[in-house]
């Protein structure tokens, strides 16, 4: 490409450098390879940098010794618009290579509300939207991340769909399209091959529905896995500006609303040693100043306590702090926070009462919540806040009045404590979106209008309580988001007609285009009813061919546990059976 | 206290002046150079800058002093230094000082060399001798200001442009320059194939060199 003209264009838009690359850690993007691949990720640069997952899958295919690996994110709109005003198509940041002279382009799908951002990012590098309309001469097309969880909606765009933990998956594909470069057909019933690997059109549907079962990739030791050693250092600031320590995936708790929860099942945990090992290669190579235990429940790790301490103590002496992210209230520990900055705690109780709490299996107590607050005010936090949920499965407005009353002693207990009323208690309520296999799959959507009503009660319960700032999710985007995480392949249509009537970065709230959407399913003839409507058990679900290992018979019994107020232990102490183990060993309970 | 010259060059001349911050910092601790934190709160590197350079602008004469947390001889630093750095970021000396030689309040001018692509008209060099005004946009608010005294100077070279303009508390941006040049004669230059070349501080016998400045210090 011109580089005089791209030059011209960076100094015209914001934030020049999400779109050169030179970060330091880049390998080499020449070495007599055989196969050119971009990693492609559905929103801005800052975005995608902070994602653990894109790195990993870039490391893996650099380190082929046949392979190259690009990357490219979704242009902001201004830099977009000097692309389309130039005729410059879409590019990689690495070589300034368009996009569609790759052999493979890789999307992390990450959010349903990015969906509009892959067809854009297609649109500007002049590659035909769907899989059908294109043959050798075009990339071979793949996506994966979480929300593959359910590909339907946009498995129509692509060519290949990972289902699953993408590490070994990923590089197959890569090998496999060195070899059959010039037969697209004989390619895909090749990579079909391969567990995690589903190729949309060579399913066989029953009633509109897919039939042909796709196994989940599973990582099965991750103390082993690849990990990027030299993972690329961002030259401008990013969302989450800090190295990444995987300490397990999986998760011991069994939150009924959390698919991740499911999805990463089994639990599979990386030893201590190559945990601490890890945080002293990637602060020597990288230099980075803040390094975050990333993990669904870290505070459930075990031996959490000695594992923070031996980080901290390699890590302090060189400039580094140590996050410690996503603790549930029951797991937090005040000791592992003890010397941490003051400056804010985050909980997520999800329900503002033990019933509702119960019927979510979010297993933590009105006593447990006092004693960590108590703990916490005595240590001098002067900032909390809290996460929760509304909308949820068999939620009444006493459950909303708990949420409030439950701020209110937070206050109280602060008060008695520290004897000063300079609390802050940030509340955020976010809307309930039942999702893909969890025990809540088969649940309606809450009604868009009933949604807002029950953000806005909350809005004026927790008003009179002082310093308390409230905010919550936009109704009409968990609507969307409930359509897309359930939807079927009928979406792909409503999905490309949005995005032809102007609707991009729809996650965004300043971009997000309501009457776009809104004209796309009428266009259509799609009906969202017909997505966020309550399911039977033994409806055929459009996910249900894909096998994560946790069985629907263990999603249904929780289903049913949940509305008789049953709660169900953490795995720590007993196998409770959910299946996961069938693809590999679950970690639950014996570390 | 160790002072350094560097260059931002390539990718990096994208780097804001916030984020360089950082860089700098990232590259310190890959080159296992300990540095000294402020107290307090919320303790920051003890690195100071010149003033900003605007975005998209490169340089080969920035420099920035630092606090070091341990004894280095400065050339082990610039060593140590330039072997982990980003592309376009590269030490070009290093040396120790006893004085905080306080770039960004002393640093009165800068050498920009900007190249076009066909040869420039030489009536460009009389915008400095007579009145110059400019008009730009800031914080909302159009404004106009007389620039010809932050004009020290404005030679025509074939294709180059070399200005030596006001830089620090009375500053001229070369982009601000470089749209009324556009505007008048009929050119078209921008910071893409612009660079500074030197920076200046206020000497007993006019303009020295931030370089010679520095061996002064040094005496």
């Amino acid at each position: 490409m011109n580089q005089q003209k791209l030059q011209e264009i960076l100094l015209k838009v914001e934030k020049p450098a999400r779109y050169i690359g030179g970060e330091y850690n880049t390998p080499p993007m020449r070495k007599g390879e055989s196969v050119r691949a971009a990693i492609c990720f559905a929103d801005i640069y800052e975005i995608a940098m902070s994602n653990l997952g894109i790195q990993i899958l870039y490391d893996i295919l650099n380190s082929h010794p046949s392979i190259v690996c690009e990357r490219c994110f979704t242009p902001w709109p201004d830099f977009a618009k000097e692309l389309q005003k130039g005729n410059i198509p879409l590019f990689s940041l690495e070589t300034r290579t368009p996009l569609a002279h790759f052999d493979i382009l890789g999307f992390s799908c990450q959010y349903e509300l990015s969906f509009t951002n892959v067809l854009f990012m297609l649109d500007l590098a002049g590659i035909p939207f769907y899989a059908k309309d294109r043959d050798e001469q075009f990339p071979l097309i793949i996506a994966g991340g979480p929300c593959m969880a359910n590909p339907e909606p946009i498995a129509d765009f692509f060519d290949l769909i990972v289902i699953g933990d993408g590490e070994e998956a990923f590089l197959e594909i890569a090998l496999l399209a060195e070899q059959y470069k010039d037969n697209r057909q004989a390619l895909l019933e090749k990579a079909s091959e391969i567990q995690g690997v589903y190729v949309p059109s060579l399913c066989t549907f029953e009633n509109g529905v897919c039939v042909t079962s796709v196994k989940k990739a599973v990582v099965a030791d991750l103390t082993s896995a690849p990990y990027p050693k030299k993972p690329l250092v961002p030259n401008i600031q990013v969302v989450h500006d800090r190295l990444m320590l995987e300490l397990f995936r999986g998760c011991w708790a069994g939150c009924r609303f959390c698919q991740a929860g499911f999805y990463y099942r089994p639990i599979r945990c990386r030893e201590q040693g190559k945990l601490i090992d890890m945080a002293q290669v990637l602060i020597a190579n990288t230099g980075r100043e803040e390094l975050g235990l990333s993990s669904l429940s870290s505070g459930d790790y075990p031996n959490i306590e000695e594992l923070v301490k031996s980080i901290t103590e390699l890590a302090e002496p060189q400039g580094v702090k140590v996050q410690l992210p996503s603790l549930r209230l029951d797991s937090f520990d005040i000791e592992l926070t003890k010397g941490a900055r003051l400056s804010g705690l985050t909980f997520a109780p999800e329900a503002g009462t033990q019933r509702l709490r119960d019927v979510i299996n979010k297993n933590i107590t009105d006593q447990d919540i006092k004693k960590t607050m108590a703990a916490a005010f005595s240590q001098g936090y002067k900032t909390i806040k809290l996460y929760f949920m509304l909308g949820l499965p068999t939620e009444s407005y006493q459950d909303i009045d708990g949420i409030a009353d439950m701020v209110s002693l937070i206050r109280e207990l602060y008060i008695e404590k520290r004897k000063d009323k300079r609390i802050k208690i940030n509340v955020s309520a976010n809307i309930f979106i039942p999702k893909p296999f969890t025990p809540f799959q088969w649940v309606a959507q809450i009604d868009k209008k009933e949604a807002l009503n029950r953000c806005l009660y909350l809005k004026e319960k927790l008003r009179p309580i002082a310093g308390v700032r409230f905010s919550y999710s936009d109704n009409r985007v968990a609507e969307l988001e409930a359509v897309m995480a359930r939807g079927d392949r009928a979406l792909a249509k409503v999905i490309l007609a949005a995005y032809r009537n102007g609707c991009v970065f729809d996650g965004w709230s300043e971009h997000f285009n309501a009457k776009g959407w809104e004209h796309a399913f009428s266009e259509t003839g799609i009906k969202i009813e017909d997505y966020i409507r309550e399911r039977t058990t033994d409806e055929l679900l459009p996910w249900d061919f894909i096998d994560i290992g946790v069985s629907k018979k263990y999603l249904a019994k929780e289903y049913k546990r949940a509305l008789l107020g049953q709660t169900t232990p953490s795995c720590k102490y007993k196998c409770i059976g959910c299946g996961a183990d069938k693809f590999a060993p679950c970690q639950g309970i014996s570390v | 206290m160790i002072c350094a010259k560097f260059t931002k060059c390539g990718n990096a001349k994208y780097i804001s002046h916030i984020d360089m911050l950082k860089t700098i910092v990232y590259t310190l601790r890959r080159a296992g150079i300990r540095i000294k934190y402020s107290q307090g709160y919320n303790p920051y590197p003890l690195l100071k800058f010149n003033a900003p350079l605007p975005l998209g602008l490169a340089s080969i004469a920035e420099y920035f002093t630092l606090e070091l947390a341990e004894s280095i001889d400065a050339k082990d630093f610039l060593l140590a230094f330039n072997k982990v750095s980003v592309e376009g970021i590269k030490l070009l000396f290093a040396k120790k000082c006893n004085k905080n030689p306080n770039f960004a309040g002393r640093i009165v001018a800068s050498d920009y060399i900007v190249e076009a692509s066909t040869p420039l008209p030489c009536k460009i060099e009389h915008l400095a001798q007579t009145d110059c005004i400019i008009e730009y946009i800031q914080k909302g608010v159009r404004v106009q200001e007389e620039i010809s005294a932050k004009i020290l100077s404005l030679k025509v070279d074939g294709t180059r442009l070399l200005a030596r303009l006001a830089t620090g508390s009375e500053n001229l941006r070369l982009d601000r320059l470089l749209t009324k040049v556009n505007l008048d004669f009929d050119v078209c230059l921008g910071l893409e194939s612009a660079s500074r070349i030197s920076q200046y501080v206020q000497g007993e016998k006019g303009l020295l060199n931030v370089d010679e400045y520095l061996k002064e210090l040094e005496l």
